[in-house]
């Protein structure tokens, strides 16, 4: 197809704008503040890269099952745009030794236009697996994500075409004593034709699109303040 | 801390996609017409060529609502002007890709539509399109689209004897102008491959119930505005459109319709910009006669 617009008209794919929080829970009482950056490939001015989504935010470990975030999405802003995503980060189980864990996340992601409102909330959910590498903390994870839309029709009263949008997601987070850095790749709406659309998605086989994802934290507040270290490494 | 926050209320907000609209990459410094030889849709072989003394190329003034001098737009009219004052003319809105170099082409096709320069049809670069001056804007577009009626308002067209015609963004001034008329209210409407709003191109890209303000200030919504057109109605999309995808731009636009008569062509295979040439010149042409000749 020849192409009629600049590919600029892209910044939209909300549902795939940051990495996964909190693969792991923080450390009880464990500050973390932390920022991302990467989004959904798309073809731009003969280049193939990922949408430059930015967010900052910060974490909390209210229990050593338990952490809490909220995140400001910077790329939303500049656009005129809030948008926060607030949620918990808990273990749902995990083996003896804590080497392999699997976490869960719950969070909801709000949006409103600085001037004409228009408010939207979309709860997300998370599921990931992970395991501790080596003798280290660091870690690789596998999962999937999932964002909810509520609304059964969309503009001009057409109806809404999916009500959950899912994507599988893997990753390793690199864990050092304060900082920790985190790469994710995630495949979003791999069952759904990325054609026709006015964003030029890279997804697999004509579907949905890859994302690719990086992220850091640092962690303070209590000594040594680790991602949910193995117990017994 | 104070400056961080003004720094951040300056940057709130500044960025919008409107411009994305928009695609001037082709730079000209003068119109080629049939020696252009940058990327088109199609060429038509030699039966369709105008002979120069149908082909008159001209400026614009052009002033939209609140602006306070006239932007200066290129235009090329195919056909005998003095002929204006009692045939029908095709007004061809082109879409958002260059500028008329790109769409000649398309132009002669309509200009051969019947019979060989049957129609006269006048064609004009958008503000900032082409050689025409100043930046493309919306609002802009509409005015721009207005003085091409004006000047064929003062060539002797009445309304009841103008066709318009858009294609992808045009759309967008074909619809505006059509629903709100300023200088001549049209007889009829062809929308070519339309889309529906800027609205539905965010929330195909989100797969989510997006509202459009998150990232556009157009106001285009030619799904809305097709509400109150009453003119006859030909709607033409490519099955394959892979841009403005049939399904959630072409068809909302034709089922809002509720004017006295529409028809619509669904032209399997085609992409965005391949309808004619999917469709068969000569079929496409014939679909185009019909339908302006309809009583």
């Amino acid at each position: 197809m020849k192409k009629y617009f600049p590919a600029l008209f892209f910044l939209v794919l909300l549902a795939s704008c940051a990495p996964t929080r909190y693969v792991r829970p923080l450390e009880k009482q464990t500050h973390a503040v932390s920022a991302s950056f990467g989004g959904p490939v798309i073809g731009f001015a003969g280049a193939v890269l990922p949408i430059p989504f930015t967010t900052v935010g910060y974490g909390y470990g209210i229990g050593h099952q338990l952490t809490g975030y909220a995140n400001v999405h910077t790329t939303s802003l500049v656009f005129g745009n809030v948008q926060t995503d607030i949620g918990i980060c808990t273990r749902l189980w995990s083996s003896a030794n804590e080497r392999l864990q699997l976490t869960g996340n719950a969070g909801l992601n709000f949006v409103a236009n600085f001037r004409q409102g228009d408010p939207r909330l979309w709860p997300q959910l998370d599921l990931n697996a992970s395991y501790t590498l080596g003798k280290g903390r660091s870690f690789i994870y596998a999962g999937a994500g999932s964002w909810f839309e509520f609304s059964k029709t969309r503009v001009h009263n057409e109806p809404q075409p999916a009500q959950v949008l899912l994507y599988p997601q893997l990753g390793c987070q690199l864990v050092r004593k304060h900082f920790s850095y985190t790469f994710e790749l995630k495949g979003l709406q791999l069952g759904t034709p990325n054609k026709p659309n006015a964003v030029d998605y890279k997804g697999i086989g004509g579907n949905g699109a890859i994302g690719f994802y990086f992220g850091m934290a640092y962690r303070f507040g209590t000594a040594g303040a680790t991602v949910t270290s193995p117990r017994n490494p | 801390m104070r400056k961080f926050a003004l720094f951040l209320l300056l940057l709130t907000g500044c960025a919008r996609m409107d411009n994305a609209l928009y695609n001037l990459g082709d730079k000209i410094t003068e119109y080629k017409l049939d020696q252009y030889t940058g990327e088109q849709d199609f060429i038509l072989d030699a039966s369709y060529t105008i002979p120069d003394s149908l082909i008159h190329q001209f400026t614009l003034a052009s002033q939209a609502p609140g602006e306070s001098s006239a932007t200066t737009i290129h235009a090329i009219y195919i056909g005998d002007i003095s002929r204006i004052a009692t045939d029908t003319v095709i007004l061809y809105c082109h879409g958002n890709k260059w500028h008329m170099d790109f769409y000649w082409q398309r132009a002669k096709l309509l200009a051969n539509t019947g019979s060989k320069n049957r129609f006269g049809v006048l064609m004009i670069d958008y503000r900032g399109f082409g050689l025409s001056e100043g930046n493309p804007t919306e609002e802009g577009m509409y005015a721009d689209v207005d003085a091409a009626q004006r000047w064929l308002r003062d060539n002797g067209l009445t309304g009841n004897r103008l066709v318009v015609y858009g294609f992808s963004l045009g759309s967008a001034p074909a619809c505006e102008l059509t629903a709100h008329p300023r200088t001549l209210s049209p007889a009829k409407l062809l929308l070519e491959a339309p889309f529906a709003s800027a609205a539905v191109m965010v929330a195909d890209g989100s797969q989510l119930n997006m509202p459009g303000s998150y990232y556009t200030d157009l106001q285009i919504d030619n799904a809305e505005e097709i509400k109150t057109i009453q003119q006859p109605l030909l709607w033409i999309h490519g099955m394959n459109d892979n841009f403005l995808g049939i399904e959630t731009h072409g068809e909302v636009v034709f089922r809002n319709h509720n004017g006295v008569y529409k028809e619509a062509h669904r032209i399997a295979g085609a992409d965005h910009g391949e309808v004619p040439a999917k469709t068969g010149f000569q079929t496409y042409s014939n679909l185009i006669l019909q339908f302006i000749t309809r009583p």
